[in-house]
């Protein structure tokens, strides 16, 4: 095995928050490695040619390889659970940037009682109103601590948007439910699409407060961190699940890595993928043993300190792997939370309208093109007399429409009854379903004309909701399935519960309101939230199972995600979070990463045992 | 090979001389600025240095053939189940030579393709045993666990996805041989041998999952893969064999890959421009070099001047329903 030169930091994965980390750490002197399951790319020449809507959007081209590596889903600990087989729910990407390539860029700032939610609804509402066996927790860091954090990367990355709250001030435009902002973003908003236009219009009609989707995609061209005056956005309509040809997309490749890489203090190796964390005779981590998949090849990076900075299920994944010596469960895993705390997100499309006659331009634009209302999202609404707690965004206007999945999945010209599906004797068939479409039937003559009138007439209005974690949903080791490399696969048991329900039919409701007062020609309505299933895509916001806090007892790190029962491991990501908001993760675990980086500089000793404070 | 195929092969190994030349030389600029001897140049990063072109770099995910697929030339399809599979999506998307669907889009030329690549997987792909296998009632079958097999209840099965053991070319094998069976059930002759109405009958006793005789393939999931490789073949880029002269994306009203669209398009009702295919859009190398920070960017620019002066030449026209010149 090849053993290679001692770092001070090792991270896995090379992506969002492992390029924050590089750019901060390298710059105050450290020496960095980071190791990468996917290749190199960068806009110029990988992004320069890639407008190819079935290899990038279909057929997930910059995702995990799934021959190498997949996990399990079961709804619950009494079913059975069966492996990924292709992509669906959700899209962790692989290559140097990681998923902050393909990204949808929308950025956010949670709100402040998301940060003190358990506190929050015991203060509210009382004891009574949590639903049993939800598992809800304050985070260890409140909004006004992670402020200063959430500015610098606004500012660094370069964030599209309307301030709604500058230091306690409602501004006109904005999102009057945030919390206080010191400076209003760098950019003014990306310019809103004609759905969201409407959107707007009505829900202002209607006494709301829409606003435009704070981006990390520029409106206009932008000076970042690194220097570099970047383009602003050509709305092309390829942007989800594509690297961004002009870098108008923030990610770790346009600004930090390249930063990073400057210094001559930082290394990515490609293609290699980490196996497990490795563990000293004292208990703390001595570095990472990994795989270089073009070799096969095993090597050893010997650390100071380790970074768990790949996607939320990896960086559980390796910690239940990294098991011997004082962590016989895997390291975090001493009081056996590793896992808990799992949960995902409510991301529907609950009402579709067909406006005959009109085109909205729906493939131009991007996720940034849109305008949204939290007047029902967090506890912005008063829930005493709801069945429910939690919220939803509700949004409208998002474009890069492809049409390989939209028009299998249009709203039908004669609305189809609600049979009775035939039941399903067989295990489904290869390519059976569509993880980007649904289930549409409509075909013939009706399809044909109900694309040709229609495909570019339609727009939906969508909810990004919570849903809480339980104690009946978690992650662990799968023990059937097995990567490419002998190791099992992770597990995930979740389904959604009751309280997903009701918020669900809540919130589906404004949807169908605001969309019947824009007055469709036809529209269609889903009412009820339908059973979770893994091969529909929702979104990549999977949360939990390495969350923090402020006490060793329930919880796996402290607040810069410090591994409590083993101080020279860190996670980054949205593991960390106790449970998750109805916002897109990204934008706080950019700030959780600076927050990160400024206590490891702050406190960082060669082989430290000591718990940052 | 037809001579638009001829051009693009000759287009895209040019495309990635050029790369390579680029590449090269910036490597070259960056040692050849030092001011100190070339020892003491740092080498640049092995990852500003990987030079593999991006199609390889996911090679779960196979790139757009070099020359687009030939209607007619069958590669994994017999000519019966070439006609079966025409027959089917020309039901589920209906044509003629004045107003082209699956069959004059060239439909089962993009599946053909589509099959002949790794036996259907173009997308990343977990194949892992043990499979599933599903059961009705309490308990699975008695001695059921004698088999590396998971044992899934009816009612939860759907929930899970893709997870047979058949690859996309076996279901097609089945899933045709059944279609067949049932017509000749229901008709006395195969589905290709029966008139428009008769054929779809067929496919809707598919959809409402009344056509007997499909086996492992049921025939409602047959309908589903047909249905969904029938958008595909009408959507996708013309380089996959499908889509042939852009005929889908002018039924719909979608102008294909662009570079960019004004503000102006994006809020204008009706934008029409001419489509043109991904081979077709301009070349493109603004914005940062990763190796040599150059920046151009381009809001704010008119892209229909700039394309008028970058892009004079019309999209390709295939004569609707007649194979492609050259053949």
């Amino acid at each position: 095995m090849a053993v290679h030169k001692r770092v001070d930091i090792v991270t896995v994965g090379a992506g969002w928050t492992a390029g924050i980390l590089a750019q901060q750490l390298t710059d105050a002197g450290m020496q960095m490695v980071s190791l990468e399951q996917g290749p190199a790319r960068w806009a110029t020449p990988d992004f320069a040619h890639n407008h190819d809507g079935l290899r990038y959007t279909v057929r997930t081209a910059m995702m995990i390889d799934l021959a190498e590596q997949s996990w399990t889903w079961r709804p619950n600990p009494r079913a059975p659970a069966l492996p990924l087989r292709h992509y669906g729910s959700f899209h962790p990407g692989q290559g140097i940037g990681g998923a902050g390539i393909h990204w949808a860029a929308q950025h956010w700032r949670f709100a402040p009682t998301d940060f003190r939610y358990r506190s929050h609804h015991l203060e509210r509402y009382g004891a009574g109103k949590i639903p049993a066996g939800a598992l809800i927790q304050d985070w260890p860091i409140t909004y006004d601590q992670l402020e200063p954090y959430y500015d610098r990367v606004d500012y660094d990355i370069g964030v599209s948007g309307q301030a709604g709250n500058l230091r306690g001030q409602i501004q006109p435009g904005g999102n009057p439910f945030e919390g206080p902002r010191a400076r209003p973003y760098p950019l003014p908003p990306l310019a809103r699409s004609i759905p969201a236009d409407m959107f707007a219009q009505t829900t202002a009609e209607m006494g709301y407060h829409p606003f435009p989707q704070p981006t990390a995609i520029l409106s206009q061209a932008y000076t970042d961190i690194s220097g570099r005056t970047r383009a602003g956005c050509l709305y092309c309509g390829y942007c989800v699940r594509y690297g961004c040809e002009v870098d108008a997309k923030a990610s770790a490749n346009v600004s930090h890595i390249p930063m990073a890489l400057r210094t001559g203090r930082y290394d990515i190796r490609t293609n290699c993928r980490v196996t497990r964390v490795n563990i000293g005779a004292d208990g703390l981590a001595t570095g990472v043993t990994y795989i270089d998949r073009a070799t096969g090849e095993e090597h050893e990076q010997p650390a100071d300190i380790v970074i768990l900075s790949a996607y939320t299920l990896e960086n559980v994944r390796l910690l239940l792997l990294s098991r011997g010596g004082r962590h016989a469960n895997g390291i975090g895993n001493d009081r056996g939370l590793v896992g808990k705390h799992y949960t995902y997100q409510l991301l529907k499309n609950p009402a579709n309208g067909v406006f005959e006659g009109r085109r909205f331009n729906t493939y131009m634009g991007n996720a940034g093109t849109v305008q949204l209302i939290h007047d029902f999202n967090s506890d912005n609404f008063d829930h005493t007399n709801l069945d429910f707690i939690g919220g939803a965004s509700i949004e409208c206007g998002s474009g890069a429409r492809e049409p390989l999945t939209s028009t299998l999945s249009m709203p039908p010209l004669e609305p189809l009854g609600d049979e009775e599906e035939p039941q399903q004797l067989y295990p489904t068939i290869a390519h059976a379903v569509s993880s980007l479409s649904g289930d549409g039937t409509e075909w013939g003559q009706a399809w044909k004309d109900n694309l040709r009138r229609n495909w570019d007439s339609t727009f939906s209005i969508g909810i990004q909701g919570e849903s809480l974690p339980y104690d009946d949903q978690f992650l662990d080791l799968d023990p059937t399935y097995r990567d490419r490399y002998g190791l099992p696969l992770l597990r995930v048991t979740y389904d959604f519960h009751d309280n997903d329900r009701k918020l669900y039919r809540y919130m589906a409701a404004r949807c169908n309101e605001i969309m019947q007062r824009m007055n469709p020609t036809r529209k269609s309505y889903t009412e009820e939230l339908d059973d979770y299933k893994i091969y529909e895509y929702q979104s990549t916001h999977c949360t939990g199972g390495a969350i923090m806090g402020s006490d060793p007892g329930v919880s796996v790190t402290n607040q810069y995600g410090q591994v409590w029962d083993t101080p020279n491991v860190f996670v980054t990501g949205a593991a960390l979070y106790p449970q998750n908001p109805g916002f897109n993760p990204t934008g706080t675990l950019l700030a959780l990463a600076y927050h990160t980086a400024d206590a490891i500089k702050r406190s960082y000793v060669r082989n430290s045992e000591r718990i940052i404070d | 090979m037809t001579k638009q195929a001829r051009l693009i092969s000759r287009r895209e190994a040019l495309k990635k001389v050029g790369m390579l030349a680029a590449a090269t030389s910036a490597l070259s600029v960056a040692s050849g600025c030092s001011p100190q001897s070339s020892q003491a140049t740092p080498e640049l990063p092995a990852v500003l240095r990987d030079l593999t072109p991006i199609e390889l770099k996911y090679p779960a995910v196979p790139p757009a053939p070099q020359t687009i697929p030939e209607p007619g030339r069958l590669r994994v399809f017999s000519v019966q189940e070439a006609r079966t599979v025409e027959a089917l999506t020309a039901r589920i998307m209906p044509g003629s030579p004045d107003d082209p669907g699956a069959r004059e889009a060239g439909v089962v030329a993009y599946i053909d393709h589509l099959l002949a690549t790794n036996e259907g997987f173009a997308e990343p792909t977990y194949r892992q045993a043990p499979f599933a296998q599903v059961y009705t009632g309490a308990t699975p079958p008695s001695g059921a666990d004698a088999y590396d097999v998971i044992w899934v209840p009816a009612e939860l099965i759907g929930r899970y996805g893709f997870q047979s053991i058949l690859t996309l070319r076996e279901v097609y094998r089945m899933g045709l041989e059944a279609v067949d069976r049932y017509a000749n059930t229901r008709f006395n002759r195969d589905l290709v041998d029966l008139n428009e109405q008769e054929q779809d009958s067929i496919l809707t006793d598919m959809v409402d999952g009344k056509a007997t005789g499909f086996r492992q393939v049921s025939a409602t999931q047959f309908f589903q893969v047909l249905r969904r490789h029938t958008a595909e073949g009408m959507f996708c880029d013309p380089a996959y064999g499908g889509n042939r002269g852009m005929v889908g994306w002018n039924l719909i009203g979608f102008p294909g890959p662009q570079r960019a669209w004004t503000v102006q398009d994006l809020q204008t009702e009706g934008q029409r421009r001419q489509p043109q295919t991904h081979e077709q859009m301009p070349p493109f190398n603004p914005g940062q070099d990763a190796r040599d920070g150059v920046v151009m960017p381009l809001s704010g620019s008119d892209p229909h001047t700039w394309e008028d002066a970058h892009h004079p030449a019309p999209p390709t026209q295939v004569t609707l329903g007649q194979p492609a010149e050259g053949e």
